[in-house]
């Protein structure tokens, strides 16, 4: 297989707000991640990729062909929106034989959805109707309608959110796995730790802009040039605080009396983790609560603009 | 023992070709439709009881058109005829039936579409139609359904075939039903092949009928989406314009020199519908042929038809034949509704598909 999405150029314009900005991007068969912060330019994105937009300027290639009114391309392409457009009172399998039968399956259309909705955990709950189901049950029968017809390239848009524990953990094991089978398959979110758990290629997008794209080691790499920010709660920050600059990588200290908080910035986390508990251990002191302000997603953005 | 596999496989299947994917929204449609209102299904039942009304006419013109049939073993069919034709007319309809029996069975079909299927249609519609595309306007489903490989036209063929589909449930089907029943009931082979061009004319009709009022009400529901706002919609656009054609053509009862404005036909969705059918059913024609061949034998035919349309309630069918005529072709020849018909068609199908395909044009 040869390119899997190709941009050069991409803009969209709604009127004169920039949904996506001279976007110019190459991606191979994988799976990649596609992650902003709500607002990024994520949807508008996708609807690029998947042809529901008309480019203002430049252009994109999906699995070498315009996705623009190209409706043969849709028989490569599976897409699982983010918004739940269900009629409720129909069940899953009907729902997913409908689409199927969309897709140009006949006979085996039923049969196919049955398949689909299997390998998504959803055969318990198929003949129920939709307006009954947890939003678990409805994400599994979107990413069931996206599969139905055994896509190259499937697009996953926000697959995990409202999702239970246990059905995220299944979303992210049949994305592990469909990837392994030899499927495409690009996951837009804003979560980067769910993201993660899938692929290690991300492609970063912030304010339209495409802010990095590769393997997640490269991105980190870009990101250890900026102190990490981790919070400490204990009863004495002060003395914590002492201690931890006295014999951990630091680069600063922000002390909160009255919250009882200490906020580091370390530029190298990994040696700060390692250190950390032997340091606590010696002052005595007991750490209520520790918390990394970097593990959301607008706080790698924010040094990745920052960096740009 | 082998475990089966139960799980997802990959498929290479042959694909459908692309006309049949609209029927995948039909098919799915219909069954929703079918599964989620009650009140539609009763309707459906109800929509055939005219029917019951509509089958002895059938049935008594089938029977005494029979050269074969004693009259006298078959009374009360011949009393149900009797109420239509004279002892000399009915002579005439059995010495030869395949030139009698085409021109009336088109003008009882017709009075089966105008007076009773087409109000029932308009009901229908309001209870199919409105969520239709509102139910994918509020949930975006076109986001769904446009990922598929199907495009906007298919998108909207496949609803408008879905209130084409209930429209004939209850105009087309039943129609051919009393077709069926007339055909068991005719004299001979000939009359089957006399009387072939009738089919046409009950499934052209059908479609005049269902082809304007469901693009008018798809129409609609793709302006909101909010089902009921829809309905609302539709009943008002259908209810105040048929007042409206009333008032305006009100005159003609107290008047036979009375002429409406042409333009008041074009007020009620369902006089248009109405009119093109009697157009179809080449009602004029029809009339003046069956009306010139018997002559002063069709006097109680004529009396009876009269009645028929004033029951009905078609008030400006008042005198003679010749008043049943003016009543279908007054203010502009019945061709004008057809056209009427296709231009309304056209203008909602233009105008649905911009609203369709809007959320691609930003």
């Amino acid at each position: 297989m040869g390119e899997l999405l190709e941009a050069r150029n991409l803009t969209k314009l709604y009127g004169v707000i920039i949904g996506v900005n001279d976007v110019n991007l190459d991606l191979q068969p994988g799976v990649i991640g596609l992650l902003g912060p709500n607002g990024a330019g994520k949807s508008t994105f996708l609807k690029l990729v998947t042809g529901q937009l008309r480019p203002t300027e430049g252009q994109v290639s999906v699995l070498g062909q315009n996705p623009w009114s190209n409706v043969q391309l849709f028989n490569r392409i599976g897409l699982c929106p983010e918004q739940d457009s269900f009629y409720d009172n129909m069940s899953a399998l009907e729902f997913v034989t409908s689409l199927a039968r969309l897709s140009g399956m006949g006979q085996e259309a039923q049969d196919r959805a049955e398949q689909a909705l299997a390998r998504v955990s959803a055969t318990e709950f198929m003949h129920r109707s939709i307006g009954e189901y947890s939003k678990g049950m409805r994400q599994r029968t979107k990413i069931a309608q996206a599969i139905v017809h055994d896509p190259d390239f499937l697009i996953l848009d926000e697959p995990l959110t409202g999702t239970d524990p246990i059905c995220r953990r299944e979303i992210m094991d049949l994305v592990t796995e469909l990837g392994a089978e030899g499927k495409s398959i690009l996951v837009a979110s804003h979560v980067l730790h769910e993201v993660q758990a899938m692929t290690d290629q991300f492609v970063l997008i912030f304010g339209g802009r495409i802010l990095a794209a590769g393997k997640v080691q490269e991105i980190r790499g870009l990101m250890n040039e900026f102190p990490h920010r981790i919070s400490l709660r204990c009863s004495d920050p002060k003395k914590l605080a002492g201690a931890l600059i006295r014999d951990l990588p630091i680069d600063g200290v922000e002390i909160d009396q009255e919250r009882e908080e200490v906020m580091v910035l370390t530029k190298d986390p990994g040696e700060f983790y390692a250190g950390l508990s032997q340091v606590v251990l010696a002052t005595g002191l007991s750490v209520r609560e520790l918390t990394s302000a970097d593990d959301k997603l607008e706080a790698v953005f924010n040094y990745l603009m920052a960096a740009s | 023992m082998p475990i089966a596999e139960l799980g997802y496989r990959p498929w290479d299947g042959a694909r459908t070709g692309v006309m049949q994917r609209w029927m995948a929204i039909t098919r799915s449609e219909i069954g929703i439709a079918f599964g989620s209102s009650k009140l539609l299904r009763r309707f459906l039942i109800f929509a055939w009881i005219p029917i019951l009304y509509f089958c002895p006419i059938f049935l008594a013109i089938g029977y005494v058109a029979d050269p074969a049939n004693n009259l006298t073993e078959g009374a009360m069919l011949t009393e149900i005829a009797g109420e239509f034709l004279s002892g000399d007319a009915l002579q005439r309809i059995r010495a030869d039936p395949q030139s009698f029996l085409p021109g009336i069975w088109s003008i009882v079909f017709y009075f089966f579409f105008a007076y009773t299927q087409s109000v029932f249609a308009m009901v229908i519609v309001a209870i199919v139609g409105p969520p239709l595309i509102s139910r994918d306007v509020k949930s975006k489903a076109f986001l769904v359904y446009f990922s598929k490989p199907i495009q906007p036209w298919q998108y909207l063929l496949g609803k408008l075939a879905t209130v084409i589909f209930f429209v004939f449930c209850i105009t087309l089907f039943p129609a051919l039903v009393l077709y069926t029943i007339s055909i068991a009931l005719s004299p001979d082979v000939g009359t089957v092949q006399a009387t072939l061009p009738i089919l046409l004319q009950i499934s052209m009709a059908s479609l005049a009928t269902a082809l304007p009022i469901g693009m008018v009400v798809l129409l609609l529901s793709s302006l909101t989406g909010n089902r009921r706002i829809a309905t609302f919609f539709w009943l008002a656009a259908w209810i105040f314009g048929e007042i409206a054609f009333r008032v305006l053509t009100l005159g003609g009862n107290f008047s036979r020199n009375f002429e409406p404005p042409p333009w008041a036909y074009f007020l009620s969705l369902r006089e248009l519908t109405t009119r093109a059918a009697s157009y179809l059913f080449q009602l004029p024609e029809n009339m003046e042929a069956l009306f010139t061949n018997l002559g002063p034998a069709g006097e109680r035919l004529q009396r009876s038809m009269r009645g028929f349309a004033s029951d009905m309630g078609d008030a400006s069918v008042i005198e003679g034949s010749t008043d049943v005529l003016a009543a279908t072709s007054s203010g502009f020849p019945p061709w004008v509704s057809l056209l009427a018909i296709a231009l309304l068609s056209s203008l909602s199908g233009a105008l649905l598909l911009r609203r369709v395909t809007k959320p691609v044009r930003i």
